[in-house]
C-alpha cells in the first residue's frame, strides 16, 4: 500500500476529507511510478503542484518509482509554492 | 529635501537636520545599520545611554511602489549583543516617509528613570507629550487611546509592558489599517531599547506632508510597472495565490510534509496536529465564522499581496490579527498546542504585552522541556504571558527575556538559539541552507535574513536539495540580496516574484535608483547588500563576535531529527566560507 497525504481541494479523495485530521488515501500498489499512483486516485497532473516522496520534494516526482510503505504528499495548484 | 529627525531623551529635544552624506543613499536596514555602525559604540550596554534606536522607512516607502511599507528599527540588540535590524509593515513607514523624514534617531537616557513619554510627529515638527497614563497598558488599548486623542488613521509605534520592563524579548509594535496592534518589529528585543529611552509610543500624522521626493518621476513610473506585473502574475503572491488565499501559514502543511516543521522544542520535524492549525484551517474558520474575519488582509495600504488575516471569535467578533506561519508554529506546534483558538489567544497576548511571537513560543517550549509546564498546556502558557510577563513577576521577567535566558534558568540543553536569538519555524537538520543562514546571519537565528527555503523547498529562485550541506554560496547570495531588499522598503514577499521574473527584479532596483537619482542596476544588488553585511559584521566583530559564534547549538549535531533522522552536518569550514568576501 502507498500512503498518499492530500491537501486543499485534493482532500476530497480521502475518506476523511476535512482539514481537522490528516486526509490520507491508500493506494493498493506494490511498486509503480507516482504518476500511476495519481492515476489510480483519479488525479490529473494539472491538479497537483508540489509533490513530496517520503518527505522530500522532488520536481521529477511523477516519473519516480515508489514501493509499498512509501508516503507521498500532494498539494494542489492554489497552494503552489513553486514557480516552474 | 528629506531630513533626519534626531530625538534626545535626556533633554527632550527633537530637531531636524540635513541627512549626512554617508546615510544619504540608504533607507531601511542600510540606513539603520550605517547609523548604528557610525554612532553606536559596539561595546556599549544595549540598554545604556550610548545605544540608539534608529527608525527608517525604506527607499521607496511612501511612494506608489507596490507592497513597500516596511519600517526598519535598528541599534544594538539587548537579546543578541549584535547589531540589529528588525522590520515591520503596518502604517508607520509610508507616513514617516511622506513627512519627508528619512530616518529618526532616538538617543540619550531620560533624566528621571521610570518616566515615559509620547513623541508626536506631524508636518509642523515633533513634540513630547507625557505618557504617564499609558504606562502599564497593553498595545491594543494604547492604539485605541492614541487614535481617540490624535485622530483616526495616525500611525502608532509603541511598546507594551514587556518593553517598559526592558525585557530582552520585547518587540516594537506598529498598528495596522484597522488600528489593531498586530504588526511587530519583534526580533532582537528592540522594544527594550525603546523602553530604556523612556519612550512609550510615537504617533505619526502625515497630513499635509510634502511626500517623498523622487529624483526622476518618469523613470520611477516605468520601473514600478514590471514589478507590479510580476507580483500580479506570480503563483505564490498573486490574487487567489497561496499567500493571498491561505496566508503565510500555507507553509505549515508543506513544511510538515517536508519533515522540517519543528515540534515540541525542536525534538521532531512533524506535528501530528498540523492540519488543524494550518492555513487551510484558518481559511475555513474565517469563512465559517464570518463577521470581521477575513483572509487576504493587507498589513498596510498599497499592499497587493495581502498575506495577512483577521481571525474571528465564533460569534464573528475580532479575536486576533495576524495568525501567520511563524507565530502559529511558535505558540502551536513548537509548544505541542494544536488548537487555533488557544493559539490566537497566545498571539493576542504577545501582541498586547509586547513580545516577539517567535521568541515567546520558543521560550515557552524551552520552559516546557525544563518542566515548568507540560507540552500542550495552553492555559499554562496563557497564564505565563498574561499574568507573569504582563505583571512583571520574577518568573515573567525570565520568560520575557527569551529562550536562552529561560534555558539557563531551567537547566535545559536543547535550546534552539544562535547568538542568543531563537530559531524560527524551519528545522536546520532537515533544511540545511536555512541552518547556514541561522548560523552566519549578522542578526542571530533569523529566517528572513537569507531565506534559502525558497530554492530548497519551494523551488523559487532556482532549485536546491535541502539535504545537501554545501550551502555557503546560496546562503551568502540570499543574505546579500535580502540586505538590499530590507533597505529598499519592499516587503520580502516581493522577492518571491522578482526571483523568478527578471523584469520584476530590474524594476525593484530601478525604482530605488529613480527615487535617489543613482545609476544602480541589477548588478549592484549584490554589491550594495555585501556593503551592508560588511558594516554589520564589523560592528559585531568589534563587539566581540568571532566565527566561533557563527555556529548552531551543539545538540543539532548529535541528535538526529525524526522523520528523516538527519543531523546538521554542515562543516565549520563551510560555515566560515559564507562571509569570505
Amino acid at each position: 500500500m502507498i500512503e498518499v497525504h492530500l491537501y486543499g481541494r485534493l482532500r476530497r479523495l480521502a475518506a476523511q476529507s476535512g482539514v481537522w485530521r490528516p486526509s490520507i488515501a491508500w493506494v493498493d500498489l506494490q511498486e509503480g511510478t507516482v504518476a500511476q499512483v495519481m492515476e489510480a486516485l483519479g488525479v490529473g497532473p494539472e491538479e497537483v503542484s508540489n509533490i513530496f516522496i517520503n518527505g522530500r520534494y522532488d520536481p521529477a516526482a511523477p516519473d519516480q518509482t515508489v514501493r509499498s510503505g512509501d508516503r507521498i504528499g500532494l498539494f494542489p495548484p492554489d497552494m503552489r509554492m513553486l514557480y516552474v | 529635501m528629506s531630513r533626519l529627525l534626531r530625538v534626545n531623551m535626556a533633554d527632550l529635544k527633537a530637531a531636524f537636520e540635513e541627512v549626512p552624506e554617508p546615510y544619504r543613499l540608504w533607507g531601511g536596514r542600510g540606513f539603520t545599520s550605517m547609523v548604528t555602525s557610525r554612532e553606536v559604540p559596539p561595546n556599549c550596554h544595549p540598554l545604556g545611554p550610548n545605544n540608539k534606536l534608529v527608525i527608517a522607512p525604506g527607499i521607496v516607502s511612501g511612494t506608489a511602489a507596490p507592497t513597500s511599507g516596511r519600517t526598519s528599527f535598528g541599534g544594538k540588540s539587548p537579546l543578541t549583543g549584535t547589531i540589529k535590524e528588525t522590520n515591520v509593515g503596518g502604517l508607520s513607514s509610508q507616513k514617516i516617509a511622506r513627512l519627508g523624514i528619512k530616518g529618526i534617531i532616538v538617543e540619550g537616557h531620560p533624566k528621571e528613570a521610570g518616566q515615559f513619554w509620547l513623541l508626536k510627529i506631524n508636518k509642523d515638527g515633533a513634540e513630547f507629550l507625557p505618557a504617564t497614563d499609558l504606562v502599564g497598558k497593553g498595545m491594543y488599548e494604547v492604539c485605541r487611546t492614541l487614535w481617540e486623542r490624535h485622530g483616526k488613521g495616525v500611525a502608532v509605534i509603541g511598546i507594551g509592558p514587556a518593553g517598559e520592563y526592558r525585557l530582552t524579548n520585547a518587540g516594537i509594535c506598529v498598528n495596522d489599517p484597522e488600528n489593531s496592534a498586530g504588526r511587530y518589529a519583534g526580533r532582537g528585543g528592540m522594544g527594550a531599547v525603546m523602553g530604556s529611552k523612556g519612550l512609550k509610543a510615537i504617533v505619526v500624522d502625515d497630513t499635509g506632508g510634502p511626500g517623498v521626493e523622487i529624483a526622476d518621476q518618469t523613470r520611477f513610473r516605468a520601473a514600478i510597472k514590471p514589478l507590479t506585473d510580476a507580483s500580479l502574475k506570480h503563483d505564490i503572491v498573486k490574487k487567489g495565490g497561496a499567500l493571498n488565499t491561505y496566508g503565510t501559514n500555507v507553509l505549515a502543511n508543506i513544511m510538515n510534509e517536508a519533515g522540517g516543521y519543528p515540534t515540541r522544542n525542536f525534538s521532531g520535524g512533524r506535528f501530528e496536529l498540523t492540519g488543524q492549525i494550518s492555513g487551510e484551517a484558518v481559511a475555513e474558520i474565517v469563512k465559517k465564522r464570518g463577521g470581521v474575519g477575513t483572509t487576504g488582509h493587507p498589513c498596510h495600504p498599497g499592499c497587493i499581496i495581502q498575506c495577512s488575516n483577521i481571525y474571528p471569535y465564533p460569534d464573528g467578533k475580532f479575536h486576533t490579527s495576524v495568525l501567520e506561519y511563524e507565530s502559529v508554529w511558535a505558540l502551536g506546534a513548537n509548544c505541542g498546542i494544536g488548537n487555533l483558538d488557544d493559539i490566537a489567544d497566545l498571539i493576542w497576548a504577545c501582541n498586547d504585552v509586547g513580545l516577539d511571537t517567535i521568541e515567546a513560543g520558543a521560550t515557552i517550549a524551552v520552559a516546557m522541556e525544563g518542566g515548568l509546564l507540560k507540552f500542550g498546556d495552553a492555559e499554562g502558557a496563557k497564564k505565563l504571558l498574561n499574568e507573569d510577563v504582563r505583571g512583571g513577576t520574577p518568573l515573567g521577567r525570565i520568560i520575557g527575556c527569551g529562550a536562552e535566558t529561560t534555558g539557563r534558568a531551567f537547566g535545559v540543553v536543547r535550546v534552539p538559539t544562535v547568538k542568543g536569538q531563537a530559531m524560527p519555524a524551519y528545522e536546520p537538520r532537515a533544511v540545511k541552507g536555512i541552518g547556514v543562514t541561522y548560523a552566519t546571519s549578522t542578526m542571530g537565528a533569523d529566517h528572513t535574513s537569507g531565506y534559502t527555503i525558497a530554492p530548497e523547498i519551494l523551488s523559487v529562485g532556482g532549485k536546491a536539495d535541502p539535504f545537501n550541506p554545501q550551502k555557503a554560496e546560496l546562503s551568502r547570495s540570499f543574505q546579500a540580496a535580502t540586505a538590499f531588499i530590507d533597505t529598499s522598503g519592499y516587503c520580502l514577499f516581493d522577492a518571491f516574484a522578482v526571483l523568478d521574473i527578471p523584469e520584476g527584479l530590474a524594476g525593484m532596483v530601478e525604482s530605488c535608483a529613480a527615487v535617489l537619482g543613482t545609476k544602480w542596476t541589477v548588478d549592484d544588488i549584490g554589491r550594495l547588500g555585501i556593503e551592508v553585511l560588511k558594516v554589520e559584521r564589523a560592528f559585531n566583530a568589534a563587539a566581540g563576535f568571532t566565527k566561533a559564534h557563527d555556529r548552531l547549538p551543539e545538540f543539532m549535531k548529535y541528535e538526529p531529527l525524526p522523520p528523516h533522522n538527519t543531523v546538521f552536518d554542515v562543516t565549520d569550514e563551510d560555515l566560515d566560507k559564507v562571509h569570505a568576501y
